[in-house]
């Protein structure tokens, strides 16, 4: 638990890779709705991180969860199975940071030039 | 009065001789179509000096048409994106000639605020696309600064300017 006022949310989860999908289920089953997923790139520790937000639309409750992958293999399984509207923010996601969602249906570039192999947002990226 | 006299001074009044080339000028300049076309807030300007308050119709290049086959100058008003970039050059290619590109507003002229090390989206500058005969500064330039541009295009098909010009008191 966090304090809302400060920090925007109510609870901040952070879990192991392969949970982000049970994670998803587990809010699913209780009416929770994806607001976002979005990286980090943690550079200095060699890491990339994966930003789930989640809101209850009824209970104003607003949930993070995030998880952590190596910067050589950003490597998380798509929750697009139990949030279609993930799937966007995931190839968002995937373009701008290199994170790649295993199992996503279509990871091609959504804002990006279709032809783009670059990820800007990364903290290593030159144009 | 003579009758052929009264004719040949009347006529001297109301005849004018040119070059076709010189009249097909004017008459281009004076009813300068421009393609109905924004990318961003600039175009909200463009729509505004094309309202009755700035009345670009004064200056005949009121009629903004929808296809780029039956305009003759493209004021690309706004930011280029790198994957706008080809749809702009493509209504480009589509406009016949003769025909003339205004830049309006820094985005246009040179990539405007969105210059910065490390930017990956926009094109610095639409003459990097296609040639440019006048560009109008301004983030986004008032309408007033796109009626002159108008002008200066006019002027750079006809060599010399319609309207005097406005200084500041």
């Amino acid at each position: 638990m966090v304090d809302y006022a400060g920090r925007g949310f109510h609870l901040n989860v952070c879990v192991w890779p392969d949970r982000v999908v049970a994670a998803a289920e587990l809010l699913d089953r209780n009416g929770f709705a994806l607001d976002a997923v979005t990286g980090m790139d943690w550079i200095a520790e060699n890491e990339m991180e994966v930003v789930y937000d989640y809101f209850h639309p009824a209970d104003s409750c607003r949930v993070v969860v995030r998880t952590r992958v190596p910067r050589s293999k950003p490597e998380v399984p798509t929750i697009s199975q139990v949030y279609p509207g993930a799937n966007w923010h995931e190839r968002e996601t995937h373009e701008f940071f290199g994170i790649v969602f295993l199992g996503h249906p279509n990871l091609t570039p959504l804002l990006l030039p279709e032809d783009a192999t670059y990820h800007p947002l990364r903290k290593d990226f030159v144009a | 009065m003579e009758p052929e006299k009264a004719c040949s001074q009347d006529l001297s009044q109301i005849i004018k001789f040119a070059k076709l080339d010189e009249l097909l000028d004017l008459s281009r300049a004076n009813s300068l179509w421009p393609l109905t076309f924004g990318l961003a807030c600039c175009a909200i300007e463009m729509m505004a000096a094309g309202a009755s308050r700035f009345d670009l119709s004064r200056f005949g290049a009121e009629v903004f048409r929808p296809s780029p086959r039956q305009a003759d100058v493209m004021i690309v008003a706004g930011t280029i994106n790198k994957k706008m970039a080809p749809a702009v050059k493509t209504l480009y290619d589509q406009m016949l000639e003769p025909k003339w590109v205004i830049a309006m507003g820094n985005c246009a002229i040179s990539g405007g605020p969105f210059v910065y090390p490390g930017q990956y989206a926009v094109i610095e500058g639409v003459d990097k696309l296609f040639p440019v005969d006048v560009f109008i500064p301004g983030c986004p330039p008032r309408p007033e600064a796109l009626i002159e541009g108008i002008l200066k295009l006019e002027e750079k098909l006809t060599g010399k300017r319609r309207w005097p010009t406005v200084t500041p008191q």
